[in-house]
């Protein structure tokens, strides 16, 4: 067996009267990659953010190289050769690349402390031929470059130090395959270097492929550890949610169903330099997505429909607003006509996070509580709780603070804002993304029932299989242009679909 | 038990009971240590007559703080609006009274345009107001007295007491039960996450400092009662006088959902009880000024929401 690098041993954290992590042990061994997987809200960011030194555990002991170790600080860690990659940004804007690349360790360069520049450079070029990005300036601004550009640049920096464990929570989530399949094979190196990887990931196929065990957490605590043959996506959901799940999550039927009525309708829609002439209907009770890749301009279109980019030309008529035809002007217009909008960046876009529940689910339908000008706390209150039971958010009352809610429970909380304007559209950019099997089931069946109400679903999504799983009819878009459309049936695989936006 | 006794303890509650903490410590001190200056009647009713002006522009004030920026123009805009009111109306009493509102809107409206159509920083703008308010109404004293002998008619604690219930309590009710207080702590979080949520951020910005505008106006006129004339140094250092305040009253220095109207009343009795209590002591008013600024770093240093600055790595 592969030397022991780092355990945990007996591990707890309580953040208030909410315990993370209860009584959880486990071990890294040189050269192995193990899977930490669970829903959201399990734990499994938290034992290893403590792993990483972001904060101290309640209780619990470390062993790191045969030493008790105390990380004080991300730095600390860092330096102790524990490297992690989030799903977040970890890089600062403003800064150049090369200044990203060696965050907190310029001291390396500087003589009487003036940091010289031109050395600097020059190791940051070499660190990024390495490491295959060879296109990437280290002179430039770091944000000249896309979102997985900075994402690689940040991995590469972590490689640079010759981590002993590299932590990779979630970062696949944000890339695109082509990004993907690079942190597959950085895994690859880094496992025939000796690095021990810890992976957090809600994609389960992923998990497999690349996991020699896989430590299972539910609500904060241990459920199991499981190797081999027993790493299937099956087994490990199962385990994840403690029952049987049937094996199809998605729509049951595979007919394309919706009714004649045009709910809204997208004629010519431009927006320069990111997608042209758009022209599609969405009916009722008719789920409509819209598949690509990440940068052809399929989210953006969504925001421009929803009324929060101004088009360059074209429009985007709503048939049945308040006053018969009303064109989606901006996003008070759309709010007011009941049409809802779920962005992707669900803690930069939609919610507000050092704010309650309460005020977050009735954030859009003020205007439906208003007796003259007054708000009652209580309707308030009542709207809220009714929404937010509605969609089962598990919290402590509607007064706690969205910002301490798992990834799955604040999806819920956007839902239930706009079901609680009674919206009549749903435009959603990929709905669940970054969530857990069990709420993604629930988001599902959520938009079933929708549908089943006549309410017209426009969905983006990134994962083939949800756009096959769950519309009606699939358009494809390529470079900013629409390209085919898909009909849902049983024959349709998630091959054509991929063969249509590469 | 222990768990709560830590509760209470912690860096959240302690910031939030530190303002007013603060504030009845302060009362308790001077009124055992003033030889009974500090609740003698008269004392008490020229500092609630002396508070009064700050409290209601600090009042309005809490609206533009709520969505994060700050109003630096309110002392030269007080000056300003005194100074044009008294040119329009020739200084008779109820149509000053109702210009001087007008032209405190009007320079809140300037702040929101310049801040909205130029996306410029609203503090940048309301500086601006300041020095042009300032100049303008050294430049027309210097050659015009303008007296508003008929003013002083007014200066009455009943009449300070009056506009001050009414204007905190318009304040407290649109702040905490209307969709414009509602949206200006909204804006505050996440001003992002306001507008995909279907709110016209910029019309509710601007309503912000309409409402500034009317207390600033409401304030001025105060200012002139309590003066009977209106002249260069009208208003003079308002500005820094409310945002003081605000922080001594635990303001969110960011707004957004943590902000409390109720900063404004503590943070003015706080800020004006000090001052009078100090100067009741004995203490030179140079000195007060020192003793003041001390108080305030440490209050901002406990009270002050720290949950944004944080940094990971």
């Amino acid at each position: 067996m592969e030397e022991i690098v780092l355990k945990a041993e007996h591990m707890f954290k309580e953040f208030g009267a909410t315990k993370a992590v209860t009584d959880v042990t486990l071990q890294v061994r040189a050269g192995t990659v193990l899977g930490l997987v669970g829903e959201n809200g399990s734990g499994k960011s938290t034992i290893s953010s403590m792993i990483a030194g972001v904060y101290p555990p309640t209780k619990g002991t470390m062993t790191y190289l045969g030493k008790e170790y105390h990380p004080k600080s991300v730095l600390d860690a860092r330096k102790a050769g524990i490297q992690y990659l989030t799903q977040e940004q970890g890089t600062i804007d403003g800064m150049t690349v090369a200044e990203n690349v060696f965050l907190g360790e310029e001291d390396q360069f500087s003589k009487v402390g003036n940091v010289s520049m031109r050395k600097l450079n020059q190791v940051a070029r070499k660190i990024l031929d390495e490491n295959g990005l060879s296109y990437v300036d280290p002179k430039k601004p770091i944000e000249t470059y896309s979102f997985e550009d900075r994402k690689m640049i940040e991995t590469a920096r972590s490689l640079s130090q010759q981590p002993r464990i590299l932590i990779i929570d979630e970062t696949t989530t944000a890339l695109s395959q082509k990004g993907r399949d690079r942190i597959y094979e950085i895994i690859d190196e880094q496992k025939a270097k000796g690095t021990a990887i810890i992976i957090i990931s809600h994609d389960l196929d992923e998990v497999q492929r690349l996991c020699d065990q896989v430590l299972i957490m539910r609500g904060g605590v241990y459920i199991d550890t499981l190797s081999g043959e027993d790493i299937n996506p099956n087994t490990m959901r199962q385990k994840m949610i403690g029952r049987e799940l049937g094996g199809t999550y998605y729509r049951a039927d595979t007919t394309c169903s919706y009714q004649d009525e045009v709910v809204l309708s997208v004629q010519d829609l431009t927006v320069d330099g990111i997608f042209y002439q758009m022209n599609f209907d969405l009916h009722k009770g008719e789920i409509l997505g819209i598949g690509g890749l990440s940068e052809c301009g399929m989210h953006e279109l969504l925001k421009t429909v929803f009324g929060a980019i101004k088009p360059t030309s074209g429009s985007v008529t709503l048939t049945e607003g308040l006053k018969g035809e009303t064109q989606l002007k901006n996003t008070a217009v759309s709010v007011r006509n009941k049409v809802a909008y779920i962005p992707k960046d669900r803690d930069k876009e939609s919610l507000f996070q050092a704010t309650s529940i309460k005020e977050n689910i009735v954030a859009s339908c003020l205007d439906k509580l208003k007796k003259g000008i007054f708000i009652s706390p209580r309707s308030e209150k009542k709207t809220a709780q009714k929404e937010a039971d509605r969609m089962e958010v598990k919290m402590q009352n509607v007064e706690q603070m969205v910002r301490d809610l798992s990834g799955g429970n604040k999806q819920k909380v956007v839902i239930a804002k706009w079901l609680a304007n009674d919206s009549r559209v749903f435009i959603m950019d990929c709905p669940t993304r970054g969530i857990d099997v069990g709420v993604k089931a629930k988001i599902y069946k959520l938009m079933n029932d929708l549908k089943q109400q006549g309410i017209g679903i426009l969905m983006v999504s990134e994962e083939m299989m949800e756009l096959i799983g769950m519309a009606d009819r699939i358009i494809t878009m390529k470079d900013g242009r629409q390209n085919q459309v898909f009909t849902r049936s049983a024959q349709l695989s998630e091959a054509d679909i991929i063969a249509a936006i590469i | 038990m222990n768990q709560r006794v830590r509760k209470l303890l912690s860096m959240d509650t302690l910031r939030k009971i530190i303002p007013l903490a603060g504030l009845i410590i302060v009362i308790l001190v001077f009124s055992f240590t003033t030889n009974g200056l500090f609740l003698r009647w008269n004392n008490i009713q020229s500092l609630i007559m002396q508070a009064a002006i700050t409290l209601v522009a600090a009042t309005g004030t809490v609206f533009v703080m709520a969505h994060n920026n700050l109003d630096f123009s309110l002392g030269g805009a007080c000056a300003l609006s005194a100074v044009l009111s008294y040119l329009v109306t020739g200084g008779e009493l109820i149509p000053f009274f109702i210009m001087c509102i007008v032209f405190g809107v009007m320079c809140g409206l300037i702040s929101a345009f310049i801040h909205i159509g130029g996306r410029v920083p609203a503090f940048m703008a309301g500086l601006c107001i300041m020095f042009a308010g300032r100049g303008l109404a050294q430049t027309v004293s210097a050659s015009k007295t303008m007296l508003m002998v008929g003013a002083a008619q007014f200066n009455q604690l009943w009449f300070f007491l009056v506009v001050l219930i009414v204007v905190f309590g318009a304040c407290y009710f649109l702040f905490n039960y209307t969709k414009v207080g509602k949206y200006q702590k909204l804006i505050g979080t996440n001003p992002m996450a306001t507008q995909l949520s279907g709110i016209n951020v910029n019309k509710y910005k601007t309503l912000a400092f309409v409402i500034c505008g009317v207390t600033l106006g409401i304030a001025a006129c105060l200012t002139i009662v309590r003066s009977a004339a209106v002249n260069g140094n009208t208003g003079l250092n308002l500005e820094t006088d409310v945002l003081l305040a605000l922080s001594l009253g635990g303001i969110s220095m960011q707004g957004g959902s943590a902000t409390r109207i109720r900063s404004a009343i503590i943070g003015v009795m706080f800020y004006f009880i000090l001052d009078n209590g100090l100067l009741l002591w004995g203490l030179d008013a140079d000195y007060v000024d020192i003793v003041k600024a001390i108080f305030f770093l440490l209050t901002v240093t406990i009270s002050i929401d720290r949950s944004q600055y944080s940094v990971i790595a």
